[in-house]
Order: C-alpha cells, then structure tokens, then sequence
C-alpha cells in the first residue's frame, strides 16, 4: 500500500498530537500530575509512535517509546513529574517537532539531531535521579494500591460476537471507574464468547457490578477481585534503580505491541480490520484508539477540539468555493428583489414576504458557511503557555499566564496571521512589561507578574488583549527617545498619541538589544500585520500598574466594511478600518500649497488632500468636483484626505482576488461584487497615501510607489 | 444577465477525418477562430469595471459568478480603427492557464469543424506583431477564418494580462 498519500495527513496529526502533548505537559501540576492530562499526553504520543512506525520514521517512535515509559512511570507514581521532568519531555516534543519538519521539508531524517534528547529520556526511564531535578519521594509508589483489581467477565448469548456489545460506553463507563488495565476476548470453547476485562478501581464491587448491569442491561456479569497483583519486574543492577524499568504488559495495555488480545478484540469489533493500526492514529477521530483505549478514559470537554470524531478535515478551497457560491447567492438575490421592486409586482403581497424570505435564508446562508472558516482562537492561545513559560524561564521571571475567550472563533486565515504579532506582544510584555520578581516586591506587588490574553466578541468584530500587570509605558521615555531620533514629539501629547511613537519602524527604548526583544523591529511589525488583516491596535497604559494592547479585528478577512464611494462615475470601496471621518470641505477649508499640492484644514491641522481621479487614471487633474467630499483616511501613521465624488453608503462587502484572473493593480487591494452585480474595487488606502504623498508626484506615482513598498 | 450566457455544447459526434472545433467570431470586418476548447462562455458585453492604470486594451474587470475576471478588447490591441459597442456585441470568456479572462467580439458567427486540410499555412508577413500569433488561415465556405493561438496571445507580456514581473522577485 503506498503510503505517501497519507503524508501530509501524518505531518498534520503529528503536529496536532505534539501540540495537544504540550498543551497537557504544561498545565501538568508537578505536585499531583492530573491522570486524565496524563492520559492524554500518553495517548497523543501514542498516536505519534503509531503513526511514526507505520511511516518508518523508526527513529521518532523510539524517542515517543521512552515518553511513553516516562509517562507511564509517573502515572504510577513512580516518578515525580518534576518541572525537570516536563521540560525534559517539551524538549523531547521540539525535537520530534523540527525533526518532523525536516523531513517534511526536506525528505531527510536526522537520527543525531534526536539522539540526545532520546538518551536523556532513556537514562530518565533507566532511573537516573540526576536527571530529576528534585528530591525524589520514595515514599509515593504505593498510592495506587488502594485500588483494588477486578476480573469483570461480561458472558455474552451464543452466536453473538463481541461487536453487538456497546464497547465504546463500556469503555468510556469502566475508564470513569478506574483504569482498565488488560481486555481480552474468548470465543468460548462452549459456544458462549465471553469478554474480559481488568479493572483497577478504588470502588467497590457493587458499584461495578451495578454500572455494567445499567449498561449492558444484562446480568450475566462476573466480577472477581484479583488481589494478586502483577508484580512489576524489577531489573537487577548494581545500584538499586528507583524506577521499575518498563514494561508494556503493565503498562496501558493496548500500547504493547504484542496485545494481540486486544489486536484480535477490535477484530473481532468489526471496526478496524486491516486497518486498526491506521484507524488507532491516522484518523484518530473515528478509529479505535480513544474509543476502545482499553484504559478509555472518556473524552474530555478540553480534548474535543482534538479527538471530536464529529469534526472532518476539508479542504480550504471548498470552503471557500462554497463561501463563494454563497455570496453570488446573495448578489443574485438582491438582483431578484430589486426587479421585484422595479416591475411594480411587489405590490403583491405574498410576492414580497417570499423575496423577504429568501433574503433572510440566503443571508444566514451565507454566514453559516462563512462559519465554517472559523476557528477558536485557542489554536492561538494553546501555543502561548510555552512560549511565556519558555521565556519566564530565560528572563527569571515568574509568570502567570491567564487566557480568557479562547473559544472565540476568528477566520482561519486571520488566526494564522495573527499568530506573529500575538507572540510578538506577549514577548514584549515579558520582556519589557513585567518586572523581574524582587522589583516588583519593592513596587509592592506580588512576586508573580500577571499576563492575560483575553479574546471576546465587539461589535462585528473581535478584540483581543494582551494585558500585564508591568511596569507599563514610561511616557517621558519614549518622548526622549522619539524626540531623539527626530520625530515629531513634544510633551503637550495625549498619551494615546505617545503610545503610538512606540509602533513607529525602528523604534525602542531600551538600552541594550536583548536576545528577547528590543531591537526596535516589532512594534510596527505588529501594527502593520494587524492593519493588514484590517484592523487596528490601542494601547492603554499607566505608569507602575501595567500595559493593555487591545487588538480589534474583523470577524474574517473575505469580508469588510466598507464605504461605498463615487469617483468620476465609478463605484469604490474604501475600507472602513481606514476611515476616521468624512466632511464635506467649505471653500476656505481647501488651501494649496506653492500653487500645487492640496491640504484641508481639520480643526487645528492640515491634511494632503489626494484627488484620486488622476491618482487612479479616473479622470484628469483639470476635471476635479468642486463639491466633492473629503475623506480623511489614516495608514502607517500618516493622514491624508482622499478627494471623492460622493458617498454611495456603507456596506459589507465580499472580497474577491484580482488576481485569481488577473494581476495585482496598484492602488487597488482588491474587488467585490455589488448589489447590482457589478465589480467595485476596493481601494488600497496605504498604496494611495504613499503615492499620493510621493515626492514624484507624476501619473507613474502609484507604480513607483508600489515598487518601493517591495 | 446570467441567463444571457450561452453555454456550447462541446463535441458534435465523431467525424472519419481528423477534424477540430473552432469557435469562429468576428472582430470588426475579420473572422477569427479560436480552439473551442479554450472557451468557456459567451455572454452580452455588459459594463466593465475599469482598472486604473490598466492598458488600454484591458477594458476593466467582469463579474462571472462570484469571480472577477479581465476583458480584453483585442479589436484595440490590433489597431482597429472602430471598436464600438452595441447590441450585438458579446464577451467570449476563455479558459487559459487556468484562468478566466473575457474577449470583446463583434460577433459570434458559429461553431466550425476544420479538417487540417482546410487550415493553410499563414502568410508570411514580418510587418505585424500580431501575426505572431496567427497559426494558420482556414477556409470554409469561401470564408476566410483567421486561426489564432488564443493561450499563446493571452498568456503574452503584450498583451500585460497575465503577471510576468510578479514571477520575479
């Protein structure tokens, strides 16, 4: 069977199990590790170890293996999963990650670039208490012997096969007990097949019982304590090793790979045949792996984002095939009902509730399948626990990171975008905002810095905010430092406008570059990413109490507020985020200067005022309109006015690629389909106010603009 | 509008002789012919978006479902004297490369079948560029049919549709 199809389905699971790991190794409590995010880590790097032998990535599946031993230890109580320990393992996690990539990338494995990483797990599981960090517990080993094991025998009628049984409740049910530590199926010598099942349970003997009798709605179960416990075999040593070594019999059960008990079980389950192994970690979601984990724990509201079997993978460009279709949908509606208009014919009663109607359905339609673009912002926010524990680490800071509204939901396209200037933000916070912990001891509060990543609907949009409890903005310092590098800054400055000289290109005011941050490039990267995605950044600050950047976002990028504006004749789109007000200017608000250049008069200032029409090859410079309307727009900190005809409304619009048939027009960001079915483009406001204000300011200014944009 | 556009049918049975489909239409006096299989759709020219900066032969952009794409005016590109439009004129929206991009015609006048017998070599003229893309003149009827290699035209740096320079870095 030829494997390669399956590729990049297995560099996209992997990748989601070692983030899925990650996620659970780092909201793991050292001091009483939480069996169910042990369980998951377990299962993820199962599935990792599954996949990797399948795709012969041998290499990997070992250093998954020892995870496997180590977790399994401490789920034993074995070993104490000290912050060593799960640093250790996030290392272990990184480097099967960048070994992943390269083979991706590049097709080549690096079994050296894994070697350390894969001897240190070893010695871990051999033992070595060097590598532990910590004073380790003796003492704890024995917890799990409260438990008491059970031999639950399930009979079944003859001529029924084990497939009839509801094994995935059962699973779910008995994991929720305790932990199902073997399975295994006889096919009944007698005729009578019968299942068995090893439980490990604190509860008693009725409770089980009771369970499986509600369950399988029949009594023909039998249940025996086993109190011979399998003795966990010891290797001989010199030193007497502290941790037991590994073995898969005592293990988790369905992870050796000789438990051909349950190999032949889920057989016999009908569900995964040749395929079990594919089913158990290619398609996780439906195969057998979680449902018929012999150990089952059941699904956990905080895994379902990865394990939902309701979920399916589809190609983006279905999505957006369809999100097409939608929004042609919706134009053609609007057509419809304009020619109902026009012919008079709704004046029919029952002809008008009808249009009505099918504008309401294709509209919901139509957000309904833009829908399906989004994702929750905690495939976001799952990354940045690492990121600042990482960090803290680097900066001997100590950090509590605090996420709120992670199951906001965001365009795919947006969430992927967003990922850079997030981690950006939350670099700088680390670095810059929170103070090291005996500074903030002496400013009087807790040891431990705050920083919250916070996501929640406003408006149409999303605000995201990346809050700390730092030190915040230091207002005199930042003037200092932009009236030092000659920009335009006095001390009269609303702090808003002070904030936003930190967003300027080169900008920092910290002495020394650090490896963290500092080098100036950053700030202005965010703004301008965020800007890009059509939205903007605001900055609250106060001196000793910490920094707020809120980040507001449109809902997805196929859509956008726009003002629908006329300029000679034409229809265009303005993009909303740009747009701070529109006036229509008085005779004297309209000054020149040297004769050539425009500005308006804006209360206290003066703004270039760009006629578009020679800007955009409209019309020529002769023929403005006098009575036209200003629309002051900002981008990149520069304001300008942009001369239009007239306002046609405000609108959402769909946005479509010029490019997809044709070639990128400067000026020009992009097209939509109006109402009528017509293309209305949609006006790149940063290339316009570049060009506009281009020293050269010929009919070649957009071309040349767009040329040093690059 | 969209029930105005015209979808042909491709394929009209098997012929013993080797032949290939045309869509023959009209650009001023001249009938041209274009490989079929490149067209997509014929519609009525309806307003077009215009493109700032565009050449002039790229009269603007269409909607074609939900999809923008170019229209390209090749009576200016060859230096046609008149290029108006009326009632009567239609886009042939053509499939190249993987994209969509609509030509202006005077008229459409039919689907023909040429064996290679009735398509004769061009004539060899260096005057004009555009020759370039002539692959041959058919005859059918005692009608001159001037066979273009649409892709080729198209897909040309002259012609400023397709993004050469984006290719670069």
């Amino acid at each position: 069977m030829d494997l390669t199809r399956f590729l990049p389905m297995f560099f996209q699971e992997t990748e989601e199990h070692l983030a899925a790991m990650e996620r659970h190794l780092l909201r793991l409590d050292p001091g009483a590790p939480d069996p169910e995010a042990l369980h998951s880590i377990f299962r993820a790097a199962h599935s990792v170890k599954g996949n990797s032998t399948i795709f012969g990535a041998k290499h990997l599946a070992e250093v998954m293996h020892q995870i496997e031993s180590i977790l399994d230890h401490v789920r034993k109580e074995e070993l104490h999963a000290t912050n060593n320990v799960i640093s250790m393992l996030l290392d272990a996690c990184d480097a099967v990650r960048e070994e992943l990539r390269r083979l991706r990338d590049s097709g080549e494995t690096s079994q050296a670039a894994l070697q350390p990483v894969y001897e240190r797990l070893t010695r871990l599981t051999r033992g070595d208490a060097a590598l532990l960090g910590a004073p380790h517990d003796a003492g704890a080993a024995t917890a799990s012997a409260r438990s008491e094991r059970f031999r639950v025998e399930i009979q079944l009628p003859a001529g029924h096969g084990i497939a009839t049984l509801p094994l995935a409740e059962l699973y779910a049910e008995l994991g929720a007990l305790g932990r199902v530590e073997d399975v295994q199926a006889s096919d009944g010598a007698n005729g009578a097949p019968a299942l068995f099942i090893f439980l490990l349970t604190p509860e008693r003997h009725e409770v089980v019982r009771a369970k499986l009798v509600a369950l399988l709605g029949t009594d023909s179960v039998r249940i025996e304590h086993q109190n011979a416990l399998p003795h966990l075999a010891v290797p001989a040593g010199d030193a007497p090793p502290i941790l037991p070594a590994h073995t898969d019999a005592t293990g988790y059960g369905l992870f050796g790979e000789e438990q051909s008990a349950l190999r032949s079980f889920a057989r016999s389950a009908g569900s995964a045949t040749q395929t079990g192994i594919f089913s158990g970690g290619m398609t996780g979601r439906r195969g057998t792996d979680h449902d018929l984990s012999p150990s089952g724990f059941g699904r956990r509201a905080t895994d379902r984002m990865y394990f939902d079997r309701s979920s399916i993978r589809v190609d983006v460009d279905k999505v957006d095939r369809l999100l097409n279709l939608a929004g042609e949908l919706v134009i053609a509606q609007s057509m419809l009902a304009e020619a109902a208009q026009r012919s008079g014919a709704s004046q029919d009663v029952g002809l008008r509730d009808s249009v009505a109607h099918v504008a309401r359905q294709t509209r919901e339609l139509q957000e309904a399948v833009m829908g399906i673009r989004l994702l929750p912002l905690d495939y976001l926010f799952s990354r940045m626990p690492r990121l600042v524990r990482d960090l803290a680490q680097k900066l001997a800071k100590d950090v509590e990171l605090v996420t709120q509204g992670g199951e906001t939901e965001l365009d795919k396209e947006v969430i992927e975008k967003l990922a850079d200037p997030l981690m950006h933000l939350v670099r700088n916070s680390l670095d810059h905002g929170i103070e090291p912990p005996p500074v903030r001891e002496a400013a009087g509060k807790s040891r431990r810095g705050t920083l919250q990543l916070r996501a929640s609907h406003q408006g149409g949009g999303i605000l995201v905010e990346v809050q700390d409890d730092g030190v915040g903005f230091d207002r005199d310092r930042i003037l200092r430092k932009a009236q030092e590098r000659g920009m335009p800054a006095h001390a009269g400055m609303s702090d808003e406008e002070v904030w936003q000289l930190a967003f300027t290109p080169g900008f920092t005011t910290m002495e020394a570059v650090s490896e963290v941050s500092g080098r100036g490039v950053g700030m202005d990267v965010v703004k301008r990413n965020i800007r890009a995605l059509s939205g903007h950044v605001d900055v609250r600050s106060t001196r000793g109490e910490g920094t707020t950047i809120a980040i507001h976002l449109p809902l997805t990028l196929a859509i956008l507020d726009g003002m629908n504006v006329e300029i000679g004749g034409e229809s265009f789109i303005v993009p909303l985020s740009f747009i701070s007000e529109a006036l229509v200017p008085q005779p004297g608000q309209i000054k020149s200067i040297t004769g050539g250049p425009q500005v308006v008069q804006l209360r206290e200032s003066y703004v270039p005022l760009l006629d578009l029409g020679p800007l955009l090859h409209i019309r020529g410079e002769d023929a403005r309109a006098e009575a036209g309307i200003a629309i002051v727009v900002e981008a990149d900190g520069r304001h300008a006015a942009l001369a239009v005809d007239r306002l046609l409304g405000q609108q959402q619009v769909v946005i479509k690629s010029l490019e997809v048939n044709f070639r990128p027009v400067p000026g020009i960001a992009g097209a939509t389909v109006l109402g009528n079915g017509r293309v209305a483009l949609i006006l790149d406001v940063n290339a316009l106010i570049r060009a506009g204000l281009a020293p050269a300011k010929n009919a070649d200014a957009l071309e040349t603009a767009a040329v040093s944009d690059e | 509008m969209h029930n105005t556009a015209l979808n042909l049918s491709r394929g009209r049975g098997t012929v013993a002789v080797p032949t290939q489909e045309y869509l023959a239409f009209r650009l001023g006096d001249e009938d041209y012919a274009i490989d079929i299989l490149k067209v997509q759709e014929i519609r009525v020219f309806e307003a077009v978006t215009k493109l700032p900066g565009a050449p002039q032969h790229i009269k603007g952009v269409i909607n074609l479902r939900g999809l923008i794409a170019p229209v390209v005016d090749l009576r200016i590109k060859f230096g046609f004297k008149e290029a108006g439009y009326g009632p009567f004129t239609v886009v042939i929206v053509l499939h190249v490369h993987e994209r969509l991009v609509a030509i202006v015609a005077d008229a459409v006048i039919d689907v023909v079948a040429l064996t290679e017998d009735e398509v004769k070599p061009p004539p060899e003229f260096a005057t004009s560029v555009n020759v370039e893309y002539v692959t041959g003149l058919g005859a059918k009827d005692d009608q001159m049919l001037i066979m273009l290699d649409i892709e080729k035209l198209i897909s040309s740096q002259e012609l400023g549709i397709f993004d050469v320079e984006a290719q670069l870095p």
